[in-house]
C-alpha cells in the first residue's frame, strides 16, 4: 500500500468514524444495554474493521462495520461471566425521566438484555434499526429462515418476560 | 393478559428512542481506535518473535555444523553451492502440493509476493538484531497452493542467507496471486521440521482450518479438548489429520484450546513444527486473554491481584474449550498464607459441562516483579454438591486456602487429629499459614464451636 493510498484510507477511516459513530454506538447501546459496554463494543469494532479497512467496500463501509458490531457483540456473551450480563447497570440517561414511556421502554430492554445475544441482536436490528428480514440475515451471516424463526422464538420469549403466559424455548441458531 | 406480536413490535422499535436519547460517540474515536490497533499490533508481534527466536536456536546449530564439515576434504557429500541451501531443507527440495499445484502460471504469480508486511513491523517488537526474513524471490519456491475450506492459501519456501524461511499467503477460494496476502509475519524455519497454519474465513467462524505440510509418508494427530466426565475422570483424547502425500488439512469445531497440541510423526518419530496462525483466525481479543472478571460472590475481589486472575482464567478455559458462561469461573478465597514471607493466594473453581468440578491455585508474592507466581491445578472432583456448597481446602506455599459454605472457623488436622492450625473463616473464605507437611484434612466448626464439615486437604509438593 503505498503513502498516498495510505493516507486516503486514513482519511476515509476518519470520516467514517466521525459520520456514522453514533449510529453504531446506537446499536451498540441496544445491543449491550449499557452505555460503558457499549463504547467498548464499538471501539473494538472500529479497531477490528481499522485492520481490514483496505479491504473494506468503501463505497459505503457501514453495513460491513455494523455486521462486524454485532457478532462481536454475540462473541461478548460468550466471554462474559452470567452474573454479570444480569446485573448490568442501568442505562444512564443524561435527563432521567419518570414518565410511563420511559419506565416501559426500560422493561423492554431490561427483557432484551435477557435474550440470548444473536436472538438479540435479530429483534434489534428487525425492530429498532428497522432492517428487512434479508438485510438482518446480511448483517448476521445466517438465513432468512433463521431470522424469522428466531424473531418468532424471541418475541415469544419477550411475551413471556413481559408478563403474558405462553412459555418459550430459547435456542440459536444463527 | 397477551401481548400481540404487533405491539411487542411496536415497543421495540420505540427501543430506538431510548438509544437516540444517548450523547454522542466520543470525538476521538478515530484516534484511540488507532493507538490501541497499533498497541495490540505490537503484542502480536512480540508473540511472533518468541516463536522466531525459538526457530532460530533450531536453525543455529545445523548451520554451525554443516561450516565445519563443508569441504571434500572432510570426506562428506559435498553440500549444495550457494544457488541452493547450505542445509538440506526437504520441504524445499520438494515439488509444489496442492490443488494448484499444477497452474504454473499461478505459483509464479504468488512466488513472486512481497514479504515485507503491509504495515511496518516494529523493529522494538523483534529480538535484538532480528529481522524478519526477505529471500530474494530467485530462492523461493511454493510449497504447498490450493483451495481449503477457509479459503486459498500458499506456502511459499525461500533462502534467507543460509537459512530456510517460510511465509504463508491467504486469500478468498479462487483468489488471483496478486489478491492473495501476506498472512503471517514471515519466520524462519528448520531442517525437518513441519509446517503448519490455522486459518478461518473470518474472525467470527466458529470452524478453523488446519493446514499441515509435511513429507509424504509422515502422520499427525491432534489433541482433542480434554473432556471431564461427572466423575471427575479426564479423557484427553488425539484424533488423526488425514494426510495425503504429506499434507494434512483438518477442519476443527469450536471448542478448541488455544495452543493446538499437534503430534507430527515421521517413521516412528516425533518431529517438531512450526505453526502459524491467520489475522482472520485469530480475532484480537483472543491474541491476548480476554478480561474475564471470576464471579465473586464472598466480595473478595479486592484481597487479589487482578491481572493474576485474568491470565488463570484465560488459560484455565482455553485449556479446557470453555466459554466463562459455560464453567462461571468463580473466586472461593482468597489471602495472605504464610506468616513472614509474604505470600497470598488465590483459590478459584468453575464448573464442567459434566458438572465436575475443577479449581486452581495461584500464589504470588505482591510487590515483588523478581519473584515468580505459580498456578496449580486441582484434580477435577466429581459432580455433586454446588461448587459454593463444597468444602474445598488447599496447602500450598506454606498456607492454608478454604472455601466452605459455613462456619467460622477451618482446623488443619494431622492423622491423628491433632489440630495443627486455625483459620478464620469469613463468607465462607479463609487463608492463612500452614507449614505443617503432615496436614491432611479440614474441619470446619460453627460459632458454637459444632463441627459442621470435614474434607481432605489437597496439597502441593507432596
Amino acid at each position: 500500500v503505498g503513502g498516498r493510498d495510505r493516507a486516503a484510507a486514513e482519511a476515509a477511516f476518519e470520516a467514517f468514524v466521525a459520520a456514522r459513530s453514533t449510529d453504531l454506538l446506537r446499536t451498540a447501546v441496544l445491543l449491550t444495554r449499557d452505555r460503558g459496554h457499549a463504547e467498548d463494543l464499538l471501539q473494538t469494532t472500529l479497531v477490528k474493521a481499522y485492520r481490514k479497512w483496505h479491504r473494506i467496500d468503501s463505497a459505503d463501509p457501514y453495513p460491513y462495520v455494523r455486521r462486524i458490531l454485532v457478532t462481536t457483540a454475540a462473541g461478548w456473551r460468550r466471554l462474559r461471566a452470567t452474573q454479570e450480563i444480569v446485573s448490568l447497570p442501568a442505562h444512564d440517561l443524561s435527563a432521567p425521566d419518570s414518565t410511563d414511556a420511559v419506565a416501559e421502554r426500560e422493561r423492554v430492554a431490561d427483557a432484551l438484555a435477557t435474550l440470548p445475544p444473536r436472538m438479540r441482536a435479530v429483534l434489534v436490528l428487525r425492530y429498532s434499526e428497522d432492517l428487512s428480514e434479508a438485510a438482518t440475515a446480511e448483517a448476521l451471516g445466517c438465513s432468512i429462515a433463521t431470522v424469522k424463526t428466531q424473531t418468532t422464538r424471541g418475541l415469544a420469549r419477550l411475551r413471556v418476560l413481559l408478563g403474558a403466559s405462553s412459555p418459550a424455548v430459547v435456542l440459536e441458531e444463527c | 393478559v397477551t401481548i400481540s406480536d404487533l405491539e411487542l413490535e411496536t415497543r421495540l422499535r420505540d427501543l430506538r428512542a431510548r438509544a437516540d436519547d444517548i450523547p454522542p460517540a466520543p470525538a476521538d474515536l478515530a484516534r484511540t481506535t488507532r493507538e490501541r490497533y497499533r498497541a495490540e499490533r505490537r503484542r502480536r508481534i512480540a508473540l511472533s518473535a518468541a516463536g522466531l527466536v525459538a526457530a532460530l536456536v533450531f536453525v543455529g546449530l545445523p548451520v554451525a555444523v554443516s561450516g565445519l564439515a563443508d569441504g571434500p576434504a572432510r570426506g562428506e557429500t559435498a553440500r549444495p553451492s550457494r544457488s541452493a541451501p547450505a542445509v538440506s531443507p526437504e520441504l524445499y527440495d520438494l515439488a509444489p502440493r496442492g490443488s494448484l499445484a499444477d497452474d504454473q502460471e499461478w505459483l509464479d504469480g504468488v512466488r513472486a509476493l512481497s514479504w515485507v508486511p503491509a504495515e511496518p513491523v516494529d523493529p522494538n517488537a523483534l529480538p535484538p538484531g532480528v529481522l524478519l526474513p526477505d529471500p530474494a524471490a530467485a530462492s523461493r519456491r511454493v510449497a504447498f497452493a490450493g483451495d481449503v475450506p477457509s479459503g486459498r492459501i500458499a506456502l511459499v519456501l525461500g533462502m534467507d542467507g543460509n537459512s530456510l524461511a517460510h511465509a504463508w499467503f491467504v486469500g478468498d477460494r479462487g483468489a488471483d496471486p496478486d489478491e492473495m496476502v501476506l498472512a503471517t509475519l514471515p519466520s524462519l524455519s528448520s531442517t525437518g521440521q513441519a509446517l503448519t497454519l490455522i486459518d478461518a474465513p473470518s474472525p467470527e467462524s466458529d470452524v478453523l482450518t488446519l493446514v499441515v505440510v509435511a513429507l509424504p509418508g509422515d502422520t499427525a494427530t491432534r489433541a482433542v479438548v480434554p473432556v471431564v466426565f461427572a466423575s471427575g475422570e479426564v479423557s484427553e483424547e488425539r484424533v488423526p489429520i488425514p494426510m495425503d502425500d504429506g499434507i494434512g488439512v483438518a477442519e476443527i469445531e469450536a471448542p478448541w484450546p488455544w495452543i493446538l497440541d499437534l503430534w507430527i510423526d515421521r517413521a516412528g518419530a516425533f518431529i517438531g513444527s512450526i505453526g502459524d496462525r491467520t489475522d482472520r483466525a485469530a480475532p484480537p481479543d483472543m491474541h491476548l486473554w480476554p478480561e474475564i472478571p471470576p464471579a465473586d460472590p464472598r466480595g473478595l475481589v479486592d484481597r487479589t491481584q487482578r491481572d493474576m486472575a485474568e491470565m488463570t482464567i484465560g488459560t484455565q478455559l482455553s485449556r479446557y474449550g470453555l466459554t466463562a458462561e459455560q464453567a462461571r469461573p468463580t473466586l472461593l478465597a482468597a489471602g495472605p498464607l504464610g506468616t513472614y514471607v509474604g505470600t497470598y493466594g488465590e483459590l478459584y473453581g468453575f464448573t464442567f459441562p459434566s458438572g465436575a468440578i475443577g479449581g486452581w491455585v495461584v500464589s504470588y508474592t505482591p510487590g515483588r516483579v523478581d519473584a515468580s507466581s505459580q498456578q496449580l491445578d486441582l484434580r477435577p472432583m466429581p459432580a455433586g454438591a454446588p461448587l459454593l456448597d463444597r468444602v474445598i481446602a488447599v496447602q500450598v506455599s506454606a498456607g492454608l486456602l478454604v472455601s466452605a459454605p459455613g462456619g467460622v472457623t477451618a482446623e488443619a488436622l494431622d492423622r491423628s487429629g491433632a489440630v495443627l492450625t486455625s483459620v478464620p473463616l469469613e463468607r465462607g473464605a479463609g487463608s492463612g499459614p500452614l507449614n505443617d507437611p503432615g496436614a491432611v484434612t479440614v474441619r470446619i466448626r460453627d460459632a458454637a464451636g459444632t463441627v459442621v464439615a470435614e474434607a481432605p486437604i489437597e496439597r502441593f509438593g507432596r
